[in-house]
């Protein structure tokens, strides 16, 4: 009973566990590995998607923003937000994220709210986000940077579909994945990895 | 007279377990370390604290108790975002688990969301990934069987060969090294950090993956499988890997630790 269906994941497993993968030393390390993203990255790295059937909004949590306030989740409904979960040490690819959101900020209309979400609550206090949002100079108006206990932290994790794990005291294994959420919370779509920011910016400019 | 005293007194210890049913017995787990499946490539075995874990899976009287309890988790009025649409749908009402006889079987189309709040009511918590696997690498008298390729080989039988018949009751298989129940063959269950990253879990093998895997997984690089012999190992992690946090299954279940 407990059987069949793992049996067909067995094979794709095994070869993911062999299949090591590069070091991470940033997206542009590899020319060869760039090139692949330019041609063919793009449509299979985001997924636009019927609005899910629930608001991210209705997850009991909760978060500290960089002024120290305390901030539900729902304070930010009614805009569409762009969502991403990074943190402030992360060298390797989180200013990479960072960066891109900045440009669907100026690509797009002023009808956009930016989140960053903290992994790491425990070195990102809300002074550390306040001067991770001026070293980045980012828009107060239109940014918001929340950090949260472990247990919050990694509840929307699992809801928006983000893997991560401590894998040494300094990095934090993660998936880059951005999401949109409209007005009132529900996930409309995902951008998984890097490659598809010009798609994600037509798809935020569709209205 | 000793002799007497000492019987009565095992039999004393013994009386509680089997008079209440519903509260389950916690076994205390020692701490330890072990070589999880996915370490950390030139990392030590990870460390394990001493916990207390449930002697047996979660059954769905107990749940059947917390939904009571606790009616926004009734399946008619769970959200979507805690749990999908397979949530408790074989129950024969959002109240009720059905059949008496069904009561002590293990609890499963649940949800991480819904494990965690039923061990959070009861003032628990989910265990890690490492805690359970700790754990599930005992063999009955082995403290750590992962090695052990009759003990593995047996164990992927377990996994593999349909069980004829209904489910067991949660608790009646026999207790591993620890004193620990069901770990194996029952349901699968939910741990705390199943949306931890193991390896690349996207071996779907579009074009450019390689990259792709490469941003998704920053610094995965340095995780890598240890022990590549461990088949029963790969199936729970793949269990895992394929969960999101509202995700039922009619063989998921789950257990607290404290």
């Amino acid at each position: 009973m407990l059987r069949r269906r793992p049996q067909n994941t067995v094979a794709p497993l095994a070869l993911a566990a062999i299949v090591l993968l590069a070091a991470c030393g940033g997206p542009t390390g590899s020319s060869e590995q760039g090139a692949i993203t330019a041609d063919s990255g793009a449509s299979a790295q985001v997924a636009r998607q019927a609005p899910s059937d629930f608001s991210v909004y209705e997850l009991e949590s909760s978060w500290h923003d960089a002024n120290d306030a305390e901030f539900p989740l729902s304070k930010l409904a009614g805009r569409r937000q762009v969502l991403a979960m990074v943190y402030t040490t992360c060298t390797a690819t989180c200013p990479i994220t960072v960066a891109q959101m900045k440009r669907m900020e100026e690509a797009t209309g002023s009808d956009l709210g930016f989140v960053l979400v903290s992994l790491d609550p425990q070195r990102d206090d809300a002074e550390r986000l306040a001067q991770y949002a001026g070293d980045m100079k980012l828009d107060e108006s239109r940014w918001t940077l929340l950090t949260g206990p472990d247990d919050d932290v990694r509840a929307l994790a699992a809801v928006l579909g983000i893997r991560y794990r401590q894998v040494t005291p300094d990095d934090i294994a993660h998936s880059n994945i951005l999401t949109v959420l409209d007005e009132e919370g529900r996930i409309t779509y995902q951008q998984m990895g890097f490659g598809g920011i010009e798609e994600t910016i037509a798809y935020l400019n569709e209205r | 007279m000793p002799r007497l005293t000492l019987i009565l007194l095992t039999l004393a210890a013994l009386l509680p377990i089997q008079a209440a049913a519903q509260q389950v017995r916690m076994v205390t787990i020692p701490a330890g370390s072990f070589e999880p499946l996915y370490g950390v490539v030139g990392e030590p075995p990870v460390k394990v604290s001493a916990f207390r874990l449930d002697e047996r899976p979660v059954t769905r009287g107990e749940y059947q108790q917390f939904v009571l309890d606790n009616p926004k988790w009734q399946r008619d009025s769970v959200s979507r975002i805690f749990a999908d649409a397979g949530y408790l749908r074989s129950w024969k009402s959002a109240q009720s688990a059905g059949d008496d006889a069904t009561l002590r079987q293990p609890v499963t189309q649940v949800s991480w969301f819904a494990a965690r709040a039923y061990c959070e009511a009861e003032g628990k918590r989910l265990p890690t990934t490492e805690e359970w696997e700790y754990v599930g690498a005992a063999s009955e008298t082995l403290r750590d069987a992962s090695r052990d390729s009759a003990s593995v080989r047996e164990l992927l039988k377990v996994y593999t060969v349909g069980r004829k018949g209904h489910m067991p009751d949660a608790g009646s298989g026999a207790r591993n090294y620890y004193g620990v129940r069901d770990m194996h063959g029952l349901v699968w269950e939910h741990v705390e950090n199943f949306n931890s990253i193991i390896a690349s879990d996207d071996s779907r093998g579009t074009a450019g993956s390689a990259e792709r895997d490469h941003q998704l997984w920053c610094a995965s690089a340095a995780i890598g499988a240890t022990n590549t012999e461990n088949y029963p190992a790969f199936l729970r992690y793949a269990v895992r890997a394929s969960l999101s946090g509202s995700t039922t299954t009619g063989m998921l279940g789950f257990r607290c630790a404290a």
